[in-house]
């Protein structure tokens, strides 16, 4: 799990923030942003992307509190909210349009890697590589699946596809990661030398 | 070196990369700032088909006036010099009303961020046809003009002072917007 469902905010917390209580809100912002924002950023890749689809998950979310029930983790309902928005703008014809104009003679992995400070680890930045090689559905695809816990039949409905297509996008994904993974000859040669 | 790279490693390292640290893209001022200027755009955008319309009737306005001024000026019968014309009860409601609007938009901030030169053209040329017919009022009150032409006016310029207004309102939202 990306730990969007983890994160524990206090029922009052949230009762607050529904009535409008600016302190209270700010406060779920820095409690589940950083989780909400990491995940947007796995499933669109696009950095500049990822920023607009987290502003207005976060803004649907301060707007739709009073439609949360509580009757599961405030992360669990953000994460749906999230997924949902990402989704369409993975659906939507003018994403993949934009991915023609941007990346036409581009390299995409630029744009979809997430920052790599130095507190990144060697294998994190290798998955990040790896993942970065996947096309925006099969990332979006073995994410919620192998991280988020989805199952094929909540993919395919998300994606308004068939299990089928869940499966073999998964497929596809997971011999490109096996692929992007994998130790590579020349690496082994350095590191020996 | 991950040598076994099954489905269940993958999944593994992928976990392990969901559980790193992250960061908010910004914070919770610059989240309430781009909160603020949506809203905003919203409203613009619920208020663009009022604008234009505003600014397509001032534009029809505009240029339909100085056919119309003069029209009345050969249309208007000779009155007997020097009798003043009283003002109805409808003339007095609409003037109030034209008077509320006036206020509004003297209220308004004469300096705005951003000056477009169509709408500058369009508020200057509005005003100017406000004062034409302003003159042209008070003649007529002054040569005892008959009570309906008055009125007449009277809502023309009404009409005038109130697309006046929807323009500086669009104007004053366009503005504002960073």
């Amino acid at each position: 799990m990306s730990g969007l469902i983890d994160i524990p905010i206090p029922e009052e917390q949230i009762e607050h923030a529904r009535r409008g209580d600016v302190a209270a809100q700010a406060a779920i912002y820095r409690a589940v942003g950083p989780a909400v924002f990491a995940l947007i950023r796995r499933l669109v890749g696009n950095r500049a992307v990822a920023e607009d689809l987290f502003q207005d998950t976060m803004m649907a979310m301060f707007q739709r509190l009073g439609d949360f029930r509580g009757e599961a983790p405030l992360g669990a309902w953000l994460r749906q909210i999230a997924v949902t928005r990402c989704l369409m703008y993975l659906r939507s014809p003018w994403h993949r349009a934009r991915l023609h104009w941007e990346f036409g003679d581009d390299d995409p992995l630029r744009s979809a890697m997430p920052p790599v400070t130095p507190a990144t680890s060697a294998d994190v930045v290798d998955v990040e590589r790896a993942l970065a090689s996947l096309t925006p559905v099969g990332r979006a695809v073995v994410w919620l699946f192998e991280v988020e816990g989805y199952s094929h039949e909540e993919i395919a409905r998300l994606f308004g596809r068939s299990v089928s297509f869940s499966k073999s996008q998964l497929a596809r994904a997971l011999a490109r990661l096996r692929h992007g993974l994998a130790p590579q000859e020349g690496q082994e040669a350095c590191t020996q030398i | 070196m991950h040598t076994d790279l099954n489905e269940k490693s993958i999944a593994r390292r992928l976990n392990a990369a969901a559980s790193e640290p992250s960061e908010t893209p910004y914070d919770w001022p610059e989240f309430q700032r781009r909160r603020r200027r949506s809203a905003l755009t919203r409203a613009i955008e619920r208020n663009r088909p009022a604008a234009i319309a505003a600014s397509v009737l001032a534009a029809v306005l505009v240029t339909a006036l100085p056919y119309v001024h003069r029209a009345r000026e050969h249309a208007l019968p000779a009155a007997a010099p020097h009798t003043v014309a009283p003002i109805s009860v409808s003339e007095r409601q609409e003037q109030a009303r034209t008077r509320a609007i006036e206020g509004w938009l003297a209220g308004l901030p004469h300096d705005h961020a951003i000056v477009r030169v169509g709408t500058h053209a369009a508020v200057s040329s509005l005003q100017d046809q406000i004062a034409i017919l302003d003159d042209l009022m008070t003649d007529q009150r002054v040569s005892g003009a008959q009570p309906g032409r008055l009125a007449a006016l009277e809502r023309q310029r009404a009409q005038l002072v109130s697309s006046l207004a929807q323009v500086q309102y669009a104007e004053m939202l366009a503005s504002a917007t960073p």
